[in-house]
C-alpha cells in the first residue's frame, strides 16, 4: 500500500470580515437595533450642530484686524486677538 | 520564671499614658497658638483704630439683594442679609448636587456603551469640561445668557416658557388649599411608603416572593398627593408669564445669574463625577458581569442590579469630595453677580470695614455646610459597605 500524504486544500476565506474599518462601523455603530437608532439620532444632532459651528469658527471668520468687516460679518472675529494680544497675554 | 515588674498606671512605659501626655501637649500647643494669633490680631486692630466685634450684624444693611427666596429690603439688618445669602447658596448647591449626580452617573455609565458614538461623546464631554477652569465656564454661561439670548422684548417661546436675557420664565401654580393638602398628603405618604418598603423587604426575606420596592412607593406618594389636591378642591389656576411692555410679567422666574451658576457648576462637576463613576464601575470584577450574563440579565439590568451597587463602595468617598467642591465653588458666583453668601459678605465688608468678622462668618457657613454633607455621605458609605469578615 502506498502511503497517502495528506494534501490540504486551499483554505476558504472567512464568510464575514471581522477586521477592518467597515467591520468596526458595523459592530460599534450599528451592532443591534438600539445602537443603530442611537447612532442615527446622535448623527442627526451632530449634523445639526457641527456645520454651522464650523462655518462660524472658520469659514465666515474674519482673520484680519478690520473693524468694519468684523461688524458686518457673520463669523468669528479672530482679528480681536491680534489687536489685544498684549493685554490677553 | 521572673515576671516583668508590674507597670504602674502612671509609668512612662505604659503606651496609654504616653499617648495621653502627647495629646495633652498637642492640644495645649494648638490652643496657645490660636490664642496668641487672636490676641495679636485684636491688639493690632485696636492700635490701628479698626473696630471689631459682631455688633454690626444688628444694624441696617442699606443695600438691596438681587434675588432672594424671602423678601428683603434695605432696611433689614445684616443677619437677615447673611441669611438670604446662605439660602441662595443652598439653593444653587442642593439643586446642583442633584443634577450633578444624575448627569455624572449617566455620562460615567455611557463610557461603557456598545455604541462607539456614545462612548466618544462621553470622552469628549469629560475632557472638555474637566480641563477648562471653572471660573471661565461660569463666565461663558453668563455671557451666553446675557449676549446670545434675545431681549425680553422678543423672547424665545417654548410652549408656556419664555427664554430671554431676563432669564427663564415659567408658569407657577397659585398656592391654594388644594396644594396645601397635597403637600401634607405627600408628607404622610413618605411615612406610609417607608413602612411599606420595610414590610416588603421583610416579607421577601421571609417568603421569597419579590415585591416592588420602587414603583409602589412612588405610586403611594403620588396618589396621596393627588388625593390631597382633590380634597382641597382641585385648584388648577396657574400664574402664566405674559409678554409685558418692557419685560415678561407674572409667572415664576429663574434669573440668568442663577441659571449660569447652576449650569456652569453642574456641567463642570458632572465631568469629575463621571470619571469617579467610571473608576468605580471598572473596579468591579469582570467575573460579576460575566456571571450576570450567564444568569440571563441584560446589560441594563446588569449595570443596575450587579455592577453599580458594588461600585458604590468605591464611588462614594471621591463623590463626597466633588459634592464639597461644588458647594465651595458656588462662591465663584460673586464674579457673575449672583447674591450668594460670599457676595453678601463682600458688600458687608465694603460697607462696614469689619473684614475679619465677615470672613469668619463665611468660613463658619462653608465649614458647617461641608461638615454636614460629609457626615451624611459617610453615614451612607457605612450603610452601603459590603459586609465582609
Amino acid at each position: 500500500m502506498t502511503a497517502q500524504v495528506f494534501q490540504a486544500i486551499a483554505p476558504r476565506p472567512a464568510p464575514v470580515k471581522v477586521e477592518g474599518f467597515v467591520a468596526w462601523i458595523r459592530t460599534n455603530l450599528f451592532g443591534d437595533l438600539r445602537t443603530s437608532l442611537g447612532t442615527l439620532a446622535i448623527g442627526a444632532v451632530l449634523l445639526w450642530i457641527v456645520p454651522p459651528l464650523i462655518q462660524w469658527l472658520f469659514i465666515n471668520a474674519i482673520w484680519i484686524k478690520d473693524y468694519q468687516a468684523c461688524h458686518n460679518g457673520s463669523g468669528a472675529c479672530w482679528g480681536v486677538i491680534a489687536e489685544k494680544y498684549r493685554i490677553i497675554i | 520564671m521572673s515576671d516583668t515588674p508590674p507597670k504602674k498606671s502612671w509609668s512612662w512605659r505604659s503606651q496609654a499614658f504616653r499617648g495621653l501626655v502627647y495629646q495633652v501637649l498637642a492640644v495645649t500647643l494648638i490652643v496657645l497658638c490660636v490664642g496668641y494669633l487672636a490676641h495679636n490680631t485684636q491688639t493690632n486692630m485696636r492700635e490701628r483704630g479698626i473696630q471689631s466685634g459682631f455688633d454690626f450684624l444688628n444694624s441696617a444693611a442699606g443695600f438691596d439683594i438681587g434675588e432672594s427666596l424671602i423678601a428683603f429690603d434695605s432696611g433689614e439688618n445684616y443677619w437677615h442679609a447673611y441669611f438670604i445669602g446662605f439660602t441662595n447658596t443652598l439653593r444653587v448647591a442642593i439643586t446642583g448636587l442633584i443634577l450633578t449626580t444624575i448627569l455624572g452617573t449617566l455620562i460615567g455609565v455611557g463610557r461603557f456603551s456598545r455604541n462607539a458614538l456614545v462612548r466618544g461623546l462621553c470622552v469628549c464631554y469629560v475632557e472638555l469640561f474637566r480641563n477648562i477652569p471653572v471660573l471661565l465656564q461660569l463666565l461663558m454661561w453668563y455671557l451666553m445668557f446675557t449676549e446670545v439670548l434675545p431681549d425680553s422684548a422678543n423672547p424665545i417661546k417654548l410652549g408656556p416658557l419664555f427664554l430671554s436675557k431676563g432669564g427663564l420664565n415659567f408658569p407657577i401654580p397659585v398656592w391654594a388649599t388644594g396644594q396645601y393638602f397635597a403637600a401634607i398628603g405627600m408628607g404622610l405618604a413618605l411615612l406610609v411608603a417607608w413602612a411599606y418598603r420595610r414590610w416588603a423587604i421583610q416579607s421577601f426575606e421571609r417568603t421569597g416572593v419579590p415585591r416592588s420596592l420602587f414603583w409602589v412607593p412612588v405610586a403611594i406618594i403620588l396618589g396621596f398627593g393627588v388625593l390631597g389636591w382633590i380634597i382641597g378642591g382641585a385648584p388648577s389656576e396657574f400664574n402664566m408669564p405674559m409678554q409685558g411692555e418692557f419685560a415678561i410679567e407674572n409667572g415664576g422666574a429663574l434669573t440668568p445669574e442663577f441659571l449660569s451658576v447652576l449650569l456652569g457648576l453642574t456641567i463642570y462637576t458632572a465631568a469629575f463625577v463621571a470619571e469617579v463613576v467610571r473608576g468605580g464601575i471598572q473596579s468591579v470584577a469582570l467575573g460579576q458581569t460575566e456571571a450576570a450574563a450567564a444568569l440571563g440579565l441584560g446589560r441594563g439590568q446588569t449595570m443596575r442590579l450587579v455592577t453599580l451597587p458594588q461600585a458604590l463602595r468605591v464611588i462614594i468617598p471621591p463623590v463626597t469630595n466633588q459634592y464639597l467642591n461644588l458647594t465651595k465653588n458656588s462662591s465663584l458666583a460673586v464674579a457673575i453677580g449672583y447674591p450668594d453668601v460670599v457676595s453678601i459678605a463682600n458688600t458687608a465688608i465694603n460697607q462696614t470695614g469689619r473684614a475679619v468678622e465677615c470672613i469668619a462668618i463665611i468660613m463658619a457657613v462653608y465649614l458647617s455646610t461641608s461638615l454636614l454633607t460629609s457626615l451624611l455621605m459617610n453615614w451612607y458609605n457605612t450603610r452601603s459597605a459590603i459586609k465582609e469578615r
